[in-house]
């Protein structure tokens, strides 16, 4: 491996990117050498590695009222023909932990191209069905408790569904991206200091769905994750503020539009849940899910908590200067984004099921709040960057979407290869 | 009408479904096979959808549990689980379970058996049009042909068993056997208005016998009510208690809202063992302060037993059906018969299934209406799967009906000559299953028997252009199960019709046909408030027999089989939707039009607002049906119109 400062690196502006879509695939910010560099590409030849753990935690949802709720939406069940027997409330509780290996490289120097490799390391649901009772059965003299509602179910087949571990160790959808910083042919823009890039990204199918016979189960693909589309394409703009800011404070934008392809999904036909999750007989043994499309825009602001001294070392070839170049130590952003949800289709046999489906995954939107930080040792001769960030969709309501949060904590080697 | 212009233009094709308001309208034409094999081709996906929903995740594993129950009596389904290895149903099982390779725990279930077996029963009297159709959807949605007739009689199986299930239950649960009000003993008034006073057992009501109004009239308020809870054992099946008799603890009156148990609320609710008598127990009520004078007084009586039922689960006493008692007290000064036993406001009563008709004074412009608001099942699947099928047939009268994909019926019709029918179900033991059962006893087989309701209705729209020729029809048929039925003719004709089995041979057979009175004297004394018309032009139905009071009344070995308003869950909830349904008719007597009607139908009080299936205004003399359907409650949405005529040659003129 060469030294760093041989990747020919001109400002630590001209740091790595990597790749939003990463990002966005395990509901986190994972910032670049900055906190949340939107428009960074690596220099030719560089590479910038890229380990962290994420943990996400989902426990309630946004209703198309925008009011905060269970996850999934009341259920009232009924004595086939008769009274309300009580209110199913799944108060789910949804962890991930997950791992993610994401390697960039510097194709050219406003070029570069990111694989992201998420592994499920653990997945936990808590059902967590909470009852309300509801009318006076007259041939049991009394209104079914809990303890009777799950009898009267398992008398019909039904067991209660209970917490569900899985995904141990479990690849989720492999993401490719690749970024111009097209503002690189721009004399203009570089000289009004303003870098522009745009990003595609794209997801391969290297998840697993979730077992259609559990009740209570998530897979590891985009979809499950439903955080970024499996194509996406952004496009985002930097501006960096001189003067007496010294370069310590940027804004971005991002405009971003992610689409979802339509994937294929094996039936449930009751073998383990036969009231709950018996629809194969009339959807057939497949169905497609298309999910609704994301698109929206991303404001950040972006600042140097503390510059840091500088020394020269291998990191910046004996360079004084060159180590004075290189990112701040401490570094963090803010970013907010917004994005409009489309409604998902479903396509089965069945154009009830279909419709019952599309009931529960209408059209919305979202709100993600992101605090991001790195702490980069890179001036100080040590090749690290050790980050940080929290997202959260619960903060700011949305509409019709999950309300996710999830802490990150990483770290980053950058390098070249020759 | 847009979207039934749309589908009269294309005349050349067999079927037409619209896409709003989501509820499809389907026509069908030709002869009855084609016109099976276009629905089942056009909505083979929805009839899955709906035969799964329902039967296959609802109803089979639901009337599953009901099989210890059924098989203490009938010992025919006793099964393994019963430690009895030989039963008819036990081989059957053991024989399907070996042979299955596909949905075992549906089709080798006992409630899989009940539907099937009647099926096959049912299809003798199913004339063969239907059935041709039926094999026309089973061919055009490439379903088994057994599947498609099971969902088409499910429903008069489901309704027969529901019936001797619940009976079963209720022979083995606590009954009510007397109420005595001590205090209307010597007051100097006669309370039950038979013309004497004080006379000896003028307070008390033994048997006791549940009344559509008060039970007696201006009764002393300071005196308590005494009740007796009666519950006999059978010492078969699961009835096997250790303790014969009620459970002082499960005894509960409602009273003004609030619930009184025992012993919790003494002094106000007592219980007393009877000497000598382990199964009896009097009861005591006096609410705080006493009832107050010149009121309307309304008690509902409920007390279970010392069983503790395992299976089907949770576990349970054996619970009676609530009772109700009416009367009022000194200085109400009101009749029996104008006091209707109807529960307190606060307490929420949901209705059956109603209907009404209406014409001459009673209508806006003279002409006739049918409204009706079917509420039965829905299961979070009937609502999705509402249809509407318009049939243009080879041979035969057009018409319409207001359905649900499979089915070659439905729920409401009116044909293209001006006749609208509909049908309430209305429990009775006087049913084919109960039939099997005094016939066979113990080893009966729970087998459906006569012509399915709806299937009737859809051959007297096929056939029949008015109401008297709907009569000839009605009275002549075995009848599946306790129906009324109402029909009306664009000329004004109306009939209500009441029938069942006739498992004892009344000489007048097994339908009671009621007509609007004369005049409006004859309403009003038509049982007051509670009889089937307002005036001389209207009338209506709800989930009760209003003239077949006494539908069956018998005695076998050791079980009473009584009328259905002694045992009937429907009952006290029916009369108090009929009352409720005839004070909204009379408040618009004279000015009921399309609007109306549904502002009637839209009455909280009429509105089951859980298993609400299928509401709809018709207009026979314009051949229009305003449905409301895709929802529920159904009322909750918009009535979209369905002019027949648009589908006819020459927008037809009935």
């Amino acid at each position: 491996m060469r030294r760093f400062q041989e990747s020919g690196a001109r400002d630590w502006r001209a740091t790595p990117f990597l790749p939003g879509v990463l990002c966005a695939c395990l509901c986190l910010a994972a910032p670049g050498t900055r906190a949340g560099g939107l428009t960074d590409t690596l220099p030719r030849n560089a590479f910038l590695l890229d380990l962290s753990y994420h943990f996400a935690w989902l426990g309630g949802a946004w209703d198309d009222k925008g009011r905060y709720g269970s996850l999934l939406p009341p259920l009232d069940r009924y004595e086939p023909g008769g009274s309300l027997q009580g209110t199913l409330t799944p108060d789910a509780r949804v962890r991930y932990h997950i791992t993610l290996f994401q390697l960039q490289f510097g194709l050219a120097e406003a070029l570069s191209l990111g694989i992201g490799i998420p592994l499920v390391l653990r997945t936990d649901i808590t059902p967590d069905l909470r009852w309300t009772p509801g009318d006076v059965q007259p041939f049991l003299g009394r209104a079914y408790t809990e303890d009777d509602f799950w009898q009267w179910a398992a008398s019909m087949g039904q067991p209660r569904p209970g917490s569900w571990t899985g995904n141990r160790n479990v690849l989720g959808d492999v993401v490719l991206g690749l970024r111009l910083r097209f503002t690189d042919f721009l004399r203009r823009a570089r000289d009004l200091g303003i870098q522009g890039a745009v990003t595609i990204q794209g997801a391969l199918p290297t998840g697993r769905q979730a077992d259609p016979e559990e009740v209570v189960a998530a897979g590891t693909t985009m979809w499950d994750l439903q955080a970024q589309g499996d194509l996406g394409v952004h496009l985002a703009m930097e501006k960096t503020f001189g003067g007496v800011l010294e370069g310590r404070l940027t804004l971005g934008l991002d405009l971003f539009y992610e689409a979802f392809l339509p994937h294929r999904y094996a039936s449930a036909f009751g073998r383990r849940n036969p009231l709950l999750l018996n629809y194969g007989p009339y959807v057939g043994k497949a169905y497609w899910i298309d999910g609704g499309d994301l698109a929206g825009a991303a404001l950040q602001v972006e600042g140097v908590i503390w510059k840091g001294p500088a020394r020269a070392s291998f990191v910046s070839g004996g360079s004084l200067d060159r180590a004075r170049s290189l990112p701040p130590l401490w570094t963090a952003s803010v970013r907010l984004a917004s994005a409009w949800i489309g409604q998902t289709d479903f396509t089965s046999r069945s154009s009830v099921w279909d419709a019952m489906q599309e009931e529960k995954w209408r059209p919305g939107y979202r709100n993600v709040l992101v605090v991001s930080t790195v702490l980069s040792l890179l001036r100080l001769g040590a090749p690290l960057q050790v980050t940080a960030a929290w997202r959260s969709t619960s903060l700011i309501p949305g509409k019709n979407t999950r309300a996710s949060d999830s802490l990150s904590v990483g770290i980053r080697i950058p390098g070249t290869f020759w | 009408m847009f979207r039934g212009a749309v589908c009269g233009i294309l005349i050349g094709l067999l079927a037409c479904a619209t896409p709003d308001p989501g509820v499809p309208v389907t026509v069908l034409r030709g002869t009855a096979y084609q016109r099976g094999v276009e629905h089942g081709r056009v909505h083979g996906d929805r009839i899955r959808s709906f035969y799964t929903l329902l039967l296959t995740n609802s109803l089979m594993p639901y009337l599953n549990r009901e099989r210890p129950d059924v098989a203490s009596v009938l010992t025919r389904y006793l099964s393994r689980e019963e430690g009895r290895e030989d039963t008819p149903f036990q081989q059957w099982r053991d024989r399907c379970l070996a042979d299955c390779t596909y949905n075992c725990s549906e089709t080798c279930g006992f409630s899989y058996l009940l539907m099937k077996e009647s099926a096959a029963r049912l299809k003798a009297f199913i004339p063969q049009e239907a059935l041709d159709e039926m094999q026309g959807i089973a061919d055009g949605a490439g379903l088994p042909f057994e599947k498609v007739l099971i969902l088409n009689t499910f429903f008069d199986t489901l309704l027969s068993f529901r019936a001797i299930t619940a009976y079963i239950r209720q022979s083995q649960a606590p009954m009510l056997v007397r109420v005595e009000v001590p205090a209307a003993a010597g007051d100097g008034r006669d309370n039950d208005e038979d013309g004497q006073t004080d006379e000896e057992g003028e307070g008390l009501l033994a048997p006791f016998e549940p009344f559509p109004h008060a039970t007696w009239v201006e009764v002393p308020g300071d005196g308590p009510v005494r009740l007796r809870l009666h519950d006999i054992k059978l010492s078969i099946g699961v009835d096997k208690g250790d303790e014969p008799g009620v459970d002082p603890a499960t005894v509960q009156i409602r009273y003004n809202g609030v619930i009184y148990r025992s012993p919790e609320d003494r002094p106000f609710l007592q219980t007393f063992p009877v000497e000598g008598d382990r199964e009896s127990l009097d009861v005591v009520f006096a609410p705080p302060g006493g009832f107050p004078p010149a009121s309307i007084q309304v008690l509902e009586v409920q007390a279970g037993d010392f069983n503790r039922i395992v299976r089907p689960p949770p576990v349970h006493a054996r619970f009676m059906r609530e009772e109700r008692i009416a009367f009022t007290t000194a200085g109400a000064g009101l009749a029996r018969a104008a006091v209707p036993n109807r529960a307190p406001p606060e307490v929420p009563v949901i209705p059956p299934s109603i209907a009404f008709a209406a014409r001459g004074r009673a209508t806006s412009d003279g002409r006739t209406l049918l409204a009706q608001h079917f509420a039965l099942l829905d299961s979070n699947a009937s609502h999705r799967h509402a249809t509407v099928f318009v049939h243009l047939p080879e041979e035969g009268i057009p018409y319409a009906i207001l359905g649900y994909p499979g089915l070659v019926w439905g729920l409401a019709g009116l044909n293209a000559e001006g006749l609208a029918w509909t049908f309430t179900l209305s429990d009775s033991l006087n049913n084919p299953m109960v039939e099997a059962f005094l016939k066979d006893l113990f080893e009966a087989r729970l087998l459906e028997e006569g012509v399915p309701i709806g299937i009737l209705g859809r051959q007297v729209l096929s056939r029949r252009g008015n109401t008297a020729g709907a009569l000839e029809d009605l009275v002549r048929v075995k009848a599946s199960f306790g129906w009324n039925v109402l029909v009306a003719d664009r000329d004004g004709d109306l009939a209500a019709v009441e029938m069942d089995t006739n498992l004892q041979g009344r000489p007048e057979g097994g339908a009671f046909v009621i007509r609007p009175p004369e005049s409006d004297a004859a309403a009003a004394s038509d049982t007051g408030s509670q009889g089937p018309s307002v005036g001389p032009d209207d009338l209506r139905i709800a989930s009760h027999f209003q003239r077949n009071r006494d539908d069956l009344t018998t005695r076998v070995l050791v079980f009473d089989i009584r009328p259905q308003r002694t045992w009937s869950t429907f009952w006290y909830r029916s009369i108090q939707a009929h009352g409720i349904l005839g004070e909204q008719i009379a408040a618009r007597y004279g000015r009921i039009d399309r609007d109306e009607a549904v502002a009637i139908l839209r009455q909280p009080a009429l509105v089951d607002p859980r298993d609400s299936m299928i509401a709809s205004v018709m207009e026979p003399a314009q051949a229009r049906i305003w449905y409301a359907m895709g929802q529920v409650p159904a009322t909750d949405g918009e009535f979209f119109l369905l002019d027949l005529r648009d589908f006819l040659p020459e927008r037809g003129s009935p």
